[in-house]
């Protein structure tokens, strides 16, 4: 202790002195320092012995009191009430179920969840596909399989060639397809597994059915085919595009070609009916 | 020499509890405690006697009110009174934008029947200590009252002054280094003079 710094010796004979040991007791616990110390404790006893008087205390407190009463009874009290913890669990528990049958209440009445399909839709109702000219496909139909994107693309295929899709592993099918045409997509509802087609004016004769997925609903996006799988052949011959593209008027109804992606057999989509949708995508 | 006795800490919470619970005799309970300890430190902070009880009285009043709101104080009640009572302070001395001046003739050293020579020697002394702790700075004059005058911890005059516990200690030292300076040189003027 004697090694510890002036402040600190000071402060610990502060305690010993709050403590109630007499100044000789405690200056004898710092026999080296008792010089500078002991006036210095002096000084702070004498600090302790300072007061106001008693009496003026005691008229101040008394004028005083009067006002806080009326300050006490001026509002009115505020009482705390606690629930029990069973209580509280019970609240917390009806509060949840609450905020569950509210949302989905709010989610059906907005549309986003229809009740007469099977089939959930998520996301903004309002998918824009994205027409992309890409330097080497001439046709890629961008299948947008999009658990948030319920977009109905209906479009006109006039393809000559038969297409190869290779789905890649995103479940993003790949068809290789010479088209002619332009195609124009338009979407009106949301999109969800329903293909927006992008297509370019090349005359690449491979068009890329390709699957985005928008990041929000990233989690309910099934993983197709693991690594390394072999796509499948495509089933039923490619989407022949046209320029007039009825597409544009997907009401939503068409869509569904849900399965695209999947197993490729991703053309059928244009027709829009789920071509058992729930066989697709789920079950891989 | 003086013993104050220090508030019982589970006691305080009990009592601070049931008047946060609308007790009015929880409340006038504090009132009745820390009122002494509460004032004596404005007083020594404040010129006046009157707007000592003016502040006084503020610093209940806003204690009062706080216990209806979400600031009522749940823990350490004195630190919260003293916190209080020193901003309250702070505000007044902005108000008249001049340091604290004691009126040193009012104060005296608090009777004791323990030991007729320490009466005598603070009695005989309590001028010149007074003189020279208005010689002090604020945050000086602020540390001794609350750690020698109120016997408040470290902790509680840190918490109350808003500063470490090693700036306290720090402090502490120094404004009664200062203090010591001033005596001396005070009694060395007396011997020449």
């Amino acid at each position: 202790m004697a090694d510890w710094p002036m402040p600190e010796i000071f402060n610990d004979c502060v305690e010993r002195l709050h403590d109630g040991q007499p100044i000789e007791d405690v200056l004898r616990q710092y026999p080296n320092y008792a010089d500078t110390l002991r006036p210095m404790l002096e000084i702070t006893r004498g600090i302790q012995q300072l007061r106001v008087p008693s009496a003026e205390i005691a008229e101040s407190q008394d004028r005083i009191r009067s006002e806080v009463l009326r300050e006490y009874h001026a509002t009115p009290s505020r009482r705390i009430y606690t629930l029990p913890p069973i209580l509280n669990i019970a609240a917390a528990l009806m509060l949840t179920c609450l905020c569950i049958i509210g949302s989905g209440a709010g989610l059906v009445a907005t549309g986003i969840i229809d009740l007469d399909n099977d089939d959930v839709q998520f996301g903004t109702p309002s998918a824009q596909p994205s027409i992309t000219d890409s330097p080497t496909a001439t046709f890629s139909p961008m299948v947008s399989g999009t658990p948030t994107a319920t977009t109905t693309a209906s479009l006109t295929r006039t393809s000559t060639s038969s297409p190869t899709a290779s789905p890649s592993r995103s479940s993003t099918p790949t068809a290789t397809t010479s088209s002619t045409r332009t195609l124009t997509v338009t979407s009106t509802r949301t999109a969800s597994r329903t293909p927006s087609i992008t297509s370019s004016h090349t005359s690449t004769p491979h068009a890329t059915l390709t699957r985005t997925t928008t990041p929000t609903n990233t989690s309910l996006i099934p993983t197709r085919l693991p690594a390394g799988s072999t796509p499948l052949p495509p089933q039923n011959p490619p989407p022949t595009l046209d320029d007039n593209s009825g597409s544009n008027n997907d009401n939503g109804s068409e869509n569904d070609n849900d399965d695209d992606s999947d197993e490729g057999d991703d053309n059928d989509n244009t027709n829009s009916n789920d071509n058992g949708g729930g066989e697709d995508s789920d079950d891989d | 020499m003086i013993l104050l006795v220090l508030p019982d800490i589970p006691e305080e919470d009990a009592l601070l509890t049931a008047a946060r619970q609308g007790q009015e005799a929880a409340v006038m309970q504090i009132y009745e405690s820390y009122f002494p300890p509460i004032y004596e430190y404005i007083r020594l902070r404040v010129n006046d006697r009157h707007e000592a009880e003016d502040l006084a009285s503020e610093v209940f009043l806003k204690f009062v009110k706080a216990l209806r709101g979400p600031n009522a104080p749940r823990h350490s009640l004195r630190g919260w009174l003293f916190k209080v009572a020193r901003n309250v302070i702070a505000t007044h001395h902005v108000k008249l934008k001049q340091q604290p001046e004691i009126e040193l003739e009012e104060w005296f050293a608090a009777p004791s029947d323990q030991d007729p020579e320490i009466i005598f020697l603070h009695n005989l002394n309590s001028q010149t200590i007074h003189e020279a702790m208005r010689r002090l700075t604020a945050d000086q004059q602020e540390v001794l009252v609350l750690r020698f005058g109120q016997q408040l911890s470290l902790e509680e005059t840190a918490d109350i002054m808003g500063k470490s516990i090693g700036a306290i200690k720090t402090m502490q030292f120094r404004a009664v280094e200062s203090m010591r300076r001033l005596l001396n040189a005070g009694r060395k003027e007396e011997s020449y003079g």
